[in-house]
């Protein structure tokens, strides 16, 4: 049975998000010390994982839900917004669910039969040439982004919102991390492959500064499969 | 025998102060002009700080806005003010609503990355450290989070000052001025929310340059003030990102300077002093004159053209020792006081020029006398140099114009609706060349005169 067939059985269940097919192809880490890795095809799912999308989650699995989470797998503001255990932010149904931990982000993938994307496969999915300034201004503009899920653009492939919605979390977030140990002064440009290119610097900072049970008002998830 | 007890015994007395035995204040933090009080104990102390890292959008310029990166919410961020030997908690948080991360970079902590590592906090987290500040100086802390120059550029930077164990020097007042520049996608004034220009950034090539975050943070009502007599310090921070500030007071001569920031006096009776980036000064003067000083970078496009100027009100009674003003105004004659006619020639006639010639060496005056600050076409700096371009001031009344180019002015003014609290220096133009500008400017620039201002009305306003 292929993979998507295994999603089709799952997804029929908890009525998840498409996936769409992504074109493999070489992804080069921003990190120098880290080697170029050749990416497979892979399916991704075409929006975030949105609050209603989480509700159905929560209430097959209740130990994911805000008050019984232990504090290990998230931190406190593990689903903040939400007004109980059972009930998302009213009117944001459709909004991507923010304030979730890698943990619980992965386990959600997990459920589905999925897994959360590398960071070559997400990179690979959300590079973009023609959209460096945009992106730039989103990374800059300060304060959260009140907005549901497929409101900003979507890719070639059409994945929808990879730039100028949220963050999200990745499989391999803290596989750049030592790297950042060197990071003062200008210093920290020393190890990257282009020093040029300020919106990989930015993801790969984020990346770095997570622990997997944070949760960050800004950062969601959705889910990839192997084929 | 006993003395050598007594030796002993001061040789314990500094060890006392162990770690868990050091008593815990919190740091008072203070933002820019604004200094924290001197320390004034002789013993070193564990000193909480805690910083927050907000972004936000706020005011660069006169209808320019930015979306600034800062810790504590302004640019520079708060100044902390701490005692050679002390240790540090510091205590960095990142505001949930922010978009990325942020840490810190302090210049007064020895170990890889000042800080940096240890402090790379997500949005909504809390990072602690401790740092045991070893050498005394002023030094700058900035976020050093990837990129860097972004993150710099927006305005993370600010400066702690280590007192030497013995102080600092009293002086009667203290301020806390930060020079750096922001890279804006429009030009300098264009109006509305500037996105950061990453190609300008890379390429040095800043808009504004400012003191205090912002164009004008040290003008009209935000202008520091002193008293005549008293002893100044400035602690004098560069944010950079890559410019080097030349930091001069306009009519003031720097007592002494603390070189880049260290404890040592390096130079005595100082006009201009270098603040590199990502560095500091420390700069102490008298005030003996009443008046406005102009604190400005000498490179002098950066002060009339990109906003870093700044103004030292000092009151209290004038000095005529000092400085007289201006005693009188006399012709020069090389060869003393009596008018010798050369032997040869006739005295040459005063010739009228048409009114065409006379505006053309008007133009001339202004491009020349005028233009380094009124700017072309007389547009103006907000907020710095007022307009002469439509100006309801210049038109207004007459006698008052042309005083204010024999004269000078200072004060709080408004032109336009906008106010100005600054000095325009006398310039010494002679009375034709004055009548000649005052034409050019009342028949330009959108104004509408239409007739031509006269010698005979230059030398009467003056005289009034
Ligand atoms: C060194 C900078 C500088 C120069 C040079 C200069 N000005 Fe000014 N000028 C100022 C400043 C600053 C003010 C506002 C003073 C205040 O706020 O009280 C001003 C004010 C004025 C005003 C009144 C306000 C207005 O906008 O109508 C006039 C008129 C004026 N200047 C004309 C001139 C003319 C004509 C020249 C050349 C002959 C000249 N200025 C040269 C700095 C300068
Ligand atoms: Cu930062």
């Amino acid at each position: 049975m292929s993979y998507p067939m295994v999603f089709l059985m799952a997804a029929t269940v908890l009525g998840a998000t498409e996936l769409l097919p992504v074109n493999g192809g070489v992804y080069i880490p921003f990190v120098q010390e880290m080697p170029s890795q050749t990416v497979e095809s892979f399916l991704l799912q075409k929006h975030a994982v949105t609050n209603e999308d989480f509700l159905k989650f929560v209430k097959r699995s209740p130990r994911y839900m805000r008050s019984k989470v232990p504090a290990l797998m998230a931190d406190q503001n593990y689903l903040r917004d939400w007004v109980d255990d059972l009930t998302p932010p009213s009117g944001k149904e459709h909004h991507p669910v923010t304030n979730v931990s890698w943990y619980v982000a992965n386990a959600y993938c997990r459920h589905l039969g999925l897994e959360l994307p590398t960071t070559a496969q997400w990179e690979l999915a959300a590079a973009s040439k023609n959209y460096e300034k945009e992106i730039l201004a989103w990374y800059s503009a300060p304060g959260v982004n009140e907005a549901p899920v497929q409101s900003t653009f979507a890719t070639e492939s059409g994945i929808w919102d990879l730039h100028g919605l949220i963050w999200e979390w990745v499989q391999d977030f803290d596989s750049e991390a030592p790297v950042q140990a060197e990071a003062f002064c200008g210093a920290s440009a020393g190890g990257a492959v282009d020093v040029s290119n300020y919106t990989s610097f930015i993801r790969y900072g984020l990346r770095s500064s997570l622990k997997a049970n944070y949760t960050v008002r800004n950062l969601g998830f959705r889910c990839a499969q192997n084929q | 025998m006993k003395l050598g007890h007594i030796v002993l015994a001061l040789a314990l007395l500094p060890m006392s102060w162990t770690q868990d035995k050091m008593p815990i204040e919190e740091a008072t933090l203070t933002y820019a002009p604004n200094v924290p009080p001197a320390i004034k104990r002789d013993h070193p102390a564990r000193v909480q700080v805690k910083m927050t890292t907000i972004e936000k959008v706020s005011r660069l310029a006169d209808g320019v806005e930015y979306t600034f990166w800062t810790f504590g919410g302004a640019v520079p961020g708060p100044m902390i003010r701490v005692r050679e030997g002390d240790i540090i908690d510091f205590m960095l948080s990142n505001h949930p609503d922010s978009k990325v991360p942020h840490n810190i970079d302090l210049h007064a902590a020895t170990g890889p990355g000042g800080g940096a590592a240890a402090s790379l906090t997500a949005p909504g987290h809390t990072s602690k450290f401790s740092f045991k500040v070893i050498n005394p100086g002023l030094y700058v802390y900035h976020c050093a989070t990837a990129p860097v120059g972004m993150h710099v550029a927006n305005g993370m930077y600010g400066l702690i000052l280590v007192e030497p164990k013995f102080g600092l020097p009293p002086v009667d007042r203290e301020f806390y001025i930060m020079q750096s520049e922001f890279y804006t996608v429009g030009r300098n004034g264009e109006r509305g929310l500037q996105p950061l220009s990453m190609e300008k950034a890379i390429d040095e090539r800043p808009d504004y340059v400012v003191f205090n975050g912002s164009v004008g943070a040290l003008m009209g009502d935000n202008a520091i003030e002193a008293k005549t007599g008293e002893k100044i310090r400035m602690y004098l921070g560069n944010g950079g990102p890559n410019l080097i500030s030349s930091f001069h007071v306009i009519g003031e001569i720097f007592d002494d300077v603390y070189g880049e920031g260290g404890t040592m006096i390096s130079q005595k009776n100082v006009q201009t002093t270098l603040i590199p980036a990502g560095g500091s000064a420390m700069v102490t003067f008298r005030t003996e004159v009443p008046g406005n000083y102009v604190l400005v970078d000498h490179s002098i496009t950066r002060a009339f053209n990109k906003g870093a100027v700044g103004i030292l009100k000092v009151e209290g009674e004038p000095d005529l020792e000092v400085y007289s003003g201006k005693i009188s105004n006399t012709v020069y004659h090389p060869e003393g006081g009596t008018i010798q006619s050369m032997p040869i020639g006739k005295t040459p006639e005063k010739v009228a020029l048409s009114p065409a010639k006379v505006l053309e060496h008007g133009k001339e005056i202004y491009e020349t006398s005028c233009q380094a600050c009124h700017q072309a076409g007389g547009k103006g700096i907000p907020g710095v140099f007022p307009p002469l371009a439509k100006s309801d001031w210049l038109m207004a009344d007459l006698n008052r114009s042309i005083r204010v180019v024999t004269n000078g002015l200072s004060g709080e003014i408004v032109v336009n609706g906008v106010k100005y609290n600054s000095v325009m220096p006398v310039l010494h133009l002679s009375d034709e060349d004055v009548a000649a500008v005052m034409s050019y400017v009342r028949q330009n620039f959108g104004n509408n005169a239409k007739d031509m201002v006269t010698v005979e009305q230059v030398v009467k306003a003056k005289s009034e």
